[in-house]
């Protein structure tokens, strides 16, 4: 945790639920200049999803859900879509899941998001309904969140969520401590100087212990590390070798849309669906000659070990891919082992701080001696 | 539909219009000079020839707020570049094929051939087109948020 | 005259065994026909020069991993192939080859197309897992009364163009009784003629009458095609219904990835969004309160309309793929269908005719000088 935070929070009033104390926040935030404009998932007009908007009218706040059920647009690639090319120092409040923030600071790491002006607020998450899921039944998945959401039961959440031990992470500038709190409460926990300049412009001070959501949130990640430990030995054995990772990527149907949703490929022109990778038809003939048979679109493992090779120190698991994966391929729970066991070697974590530098742009003149032959 | 509370009193239509170099721009510069009154609500953006007006730079003027564009150029068989207007005409029946298919008002966009000599015409389809675009009032898209 | 041979095994069989003697015989190179994999149990899109490989190929298996039009403009768009290749394509592949050759993308030279009438393909998602035995059982006594089988993509049910056009062989199946034991082909050019001359297949027959069944299915998918009009119609709405149907749209663009026509690396639109700075939203903000991020959601798929629609082959591949089920291609396949009527237009019907928007008539669309 960053500096600045003393171990207090400001517990709030939450009668009417964390959305709508969330939302009244971020009224008085605007209100008051904490910020020019929010950015915060609303429900869309046809009322079957949620995306994130940025508003500046605060009337149009009472539509936002800040927590909501389905992870659509991923929040890194709404704050880069606004900030890639600088914000004109409007000072935005960008509401997101701690997966999402954490996007956002590697993305700041790769210069594609200034963070100057943005406030990251972020909550305590649940998890979220499988997208696909939801999109078939908008009702029923609004049911099982809202469920998961009073009970802390992430069994109906993505399978991702199920593991992710960062889903309690206090990630932003300031974080929304649901878990362990009080019923009609909820703890607004500053970090860093500006969560508590926004704590301040908002009126509120810093004096509510915040032991009690740190406890159960360590005790609600330990249960989901053992998750994400007897999930990850099962995928390790499911996808080792060869065979076994064609037989975990079979259905692939190379339509690329993991690296379009992941917020971490960032390229406008991945070099894994660039026209380099295109050969003669003579070319591909002689491929067909080595095996009998050439899969078409060829290259299908290329691309997803080499998507992987690129981004995997970075990947927030944050589940986007396998969300929009069309035949369903666990491609989220692949790329979060590797991430796991690469981010570990270098003991990195995406996210934790953008002053922190990616494994790969820096070195120590001792280290890894192991892989020196 | 967003949430609609601009006022609608004091509505000015914001049009564009694309003018081609050779004909329609010079004619819309004769009808300043002849000093004709026109309403003073369009913008106007100059082309070598109409055909260079792609249908996706119409809707993104319309998707960006704009209430009408008007695309302006030689009459056929006059085209600086002999054939130019004719690709236009077919774009132009393209984009209002899609616009009518998708339900916005093909009447917001227009196609007008306007020579060099003709700027009284240039002023009349200027007025013509503000009164259309008028009665029908703000475009629905300038207010969506959802887009 | 139109010929036609028959060959005496049903089906995937019927084909494997066509393609088979093909590459035995040395009348191709290579064949291209969806295939089993050996690992993970998918389906896709095989270039397969080895007979004993072909084993595994599933020609006829009604689902389409990829746009196999595309999967050929990948093959040849660097240079044609130098000796003959079959592929055997659904006609909505076809249409797309031809499409893309128009567009310098693809090369047509030496390369066999082979085309089922085809009934129709289950939605993409059926590629990975079960092998939908009882599925395809019903699906193949379904078409061989001439009627449309259950589960079915939507788009494909309001498919009136099942019939290939323009390939060399036509593998008819849609109403026929002996669809279990045989397999005929109707052999549509002199190039196949000569072919299949060699193989040993049998002797070249008169073409028959067309069964039944065969304008039965016709009809029912006129019916489904007015059906899917009617059900997605959009008009006068001041586009509400239409951003309403986009409104859920996470902006992947896995619809133009996939869409064969859709061939530009770099998407004016990804391009456009990805250009737009602070000055875009901070105009939204000042007009609307709020603005969507990242913005142009809508604006893309109209855009893509506007670029694509007048060769837009209905192929479905864009609604397979839509993670949270936007009936993408049915309202792609309506509004291009009306598109390209204003021209008289048939996207993939003939290589040589142009792309509405590349050509003119002097005297004609009088109705939108205004």
């Amino acid at each position: 945790m960053k500096e600045g935070y003393k171990g207090l929070g400001v517990l709030m009033d939450a009668p009417d639920g964390p959305n709508a104390a969330i939302r009244e926040m971020l009224r008085k935030g605007h209100e008051r200049g904490a910020c020019d404009a929010i950015l915060v998932p609303m429900k869309v007009p046809s009322g079957d999803s949620y995306m994130h908007v940025l508003v500046d009218d605060v009337e149009m706040l009472d539509r936002a859900a800040p927590i909501s059920p389905v992870l659509t647009v991923q929040g890194a690639r709404a704050v880069t879509s606004l900030t890639r090319r600088g914000d004109e120092g409007v000072c935005i409040a960008a509401v997101m899941r701690p997966c999402e923030a954490e996007a956002v600071i590697e993305l700041r790491k790769l210069f594609q998001v200034d963070l100057e002006h943005i406030t990251i607020i972020t909550m305590d998450s649940p998890g979220t309904v499988p997208l696909q899921d939801f999109a078939r039944d908008p009702e029923e998945g609004e049911r099982v969140f809202a469920e998961a959401l009073a009970t802390w039961d992430d069994s109906a959440m993505r399978p991702i969520c199920q593991t992710c031990e960062k889903s309690n992470s206090a990630v932003g500038d300031l974080h929304l401590g649901l878990r362990g709190v009080q019923t009609g409460k909820v703890l607004l926990i500053p970090q860093g100087e500006k969560g508590l300049e926004a704590i301040a412009k908002l009126g509120l001070t810093p004096d509510h212990p915040i032991d009690e959501w740190k406890q159960a949130s360590d005790k609600a990640m330990a249960r989901k590390r053992g998750t994400r430990k007897a999930n990850h030995e099962d995928l390790r054995k499911r996808a080792s070798g060869l065979s076994g990772l064609l037989d975990l990527l079979g259905a692939c149907i190379n339509c690329h849309n993991c690296m379009r949703v992941c917020p971490i490929c960032y390229c406008k022109q991945c070099k894994f669906d660039s026209p380099e990778l295109r050969n003669t038809s003579s070319d591909y003939l002689d491929r067909a000659d080595r095996s009998g048979s050439l899969r078409m679109p060829s290259d299908m493992l290329l691309f997803h070990m080499g998507r992987m090779s690129h981004m995997v120190l970075s990947c927030v698991s944050c589940g986007a891919c396998e969300d929009a994966c069309p035949t369903g391929v666990p491609v989220a729970q692949l790329f979060s082992l590797v991430a796991h066991d690469a981010q570990e070697r270098f003991e990195y974590m995406p996210g934790r701080s953008s002053e922190e530098k990616r494994p790969l742009v820096t070195f120590e003149f001792e280290e890894f001696s192991e892989v020196e032959d | 539909m967003a949430d609609k509370k601009k006022k609608e009193a004091g509505y000015e239509p914001k049009i564009l219009s694309f003018c081609c170099n050779w004909c329609s721009y010079a004619g819309a510069d004769l009808a300043g000079v002849s000093r004709l009154q026109m309403p003073a609500n369009f913008r106007t953006i100059r082309v070598m020839c109409s055909s260079r007006v792609n249908p996706v730079y119409v809707f993104t003027a319309l998707e960006r707020g704009a209430d009408g564009v008007i695309v302006t150029g030689c009459h056929p068989g006059d085209c600086h570049y002999a054939r130019g207007n004719y690709f236009t005409r077919r774009r132009q029946a393209l984009l209002e094929k899609v616009l009518e298919e998708i339900g916005f008002d093909r009447e917001r966009v227009m196609l007008r051939w306007i020579s060099a000599s003709e700027g009284p015409e240039f002023a009349s389809t200027m007025e013509e087109f503000d009164a259309t675009i008028r009665s029908k009032g703000k475009n629905p898209l300038s207010e969506e948020v959802f887009l | 005259m139109t010929a036609t041979i028959t060959i005496d095994k049903p089906l995937d069989e019927g084909v494997r065994t066509l393609l088979r003697s093909m590459l035995e015989k040395g009348t191709v190179r290579a064949v291209l026909t969806l295939r089993r994999l050996e690992d993970g149990g998918g389906v896709a899109h095989c270039l397969v020069t080895d007979p004993a490989a072909l084993a595994e190929a599933v020609p006829l298996l009604p689902v389409m991993p990829s746009q196999g039009g595309q999967v050929l403009s990948h093959l040849t768009q660097e240079e044609p192939f130098k000796e003959p290749v079959a592929a055997v394509v659904r006609p909505c592949e076809a249409r797309a080859f031809v499409e893309l050759m128009k567009r310098n993308q693809a090369f047509g030279d030496n390369l066999v197309l082979i085309s089922p009438e085809c009934p129709g393909v289950f939605p993409v998602q059926r590629v990975s897992g079960d092998p939908m035995d009882d599925d395809i059982d019903a699906y193949w006594r379904s078409t061989s009364e001439g009627k449309g089988a259950d589960g079915l993509r939507p788009v494909c049910t309001g498919c009136e163009l099942f019939e290939p056009i323009g390939v060399d062989m036509t593998l008819r199946l849609v109403g026929r009784s002996d669809l279990d034991k045989v397999l005929t082909v109707r052999l549509d050019t002199q190039r196949a003629e000569d072919m299949v001359k060699d193989l040993g297949l049998g002797k070249a027959k008169e073409d028959g009458k067309d069964p039944k069944g065969l304008e039965a299915l016709r009809s029912a998918r006129a019916k489904g095609r007015a059906d899917l009009r009617a059900e997605l119609d959009f008009t006068g709405e001041d586009m509400a219904e239409f951003s309403r149907t986009f409104g859920k749209c996470i902006s992947c663009h896995a619809c133009s990835k996939v869409c064969p026509i859709c061939y530009c690396q770099m998407c004016y639109f990804e391009a456009r969004a990805a250009a737009a700075g602070p000055a875009w939203w901070r105009n939204d903000l000042k007009r609307k309160g709020a603005t969507r991020a990242p913005p142009g959601t809508v604006f893309f798929h109209v855009g893509r309309l506007l670029h694509m629609s007048i060769s837009c082959v209905a192929c479905g591949m864009c609604e397979d793929v839509c993670p949270v089920d936007i009936p993408v291609a049915r309202i792609f396949k309506k509004v291009g269908e009306a598109a390209q009527e204003v021209f008289e237009y048939v996207p993939g019907r003939d290589p040589k005719e142009e792309i509405p928007i590349k050509t003119f008539v002097e005297d004609e669309l009088h109705e939108v000088e205004r």
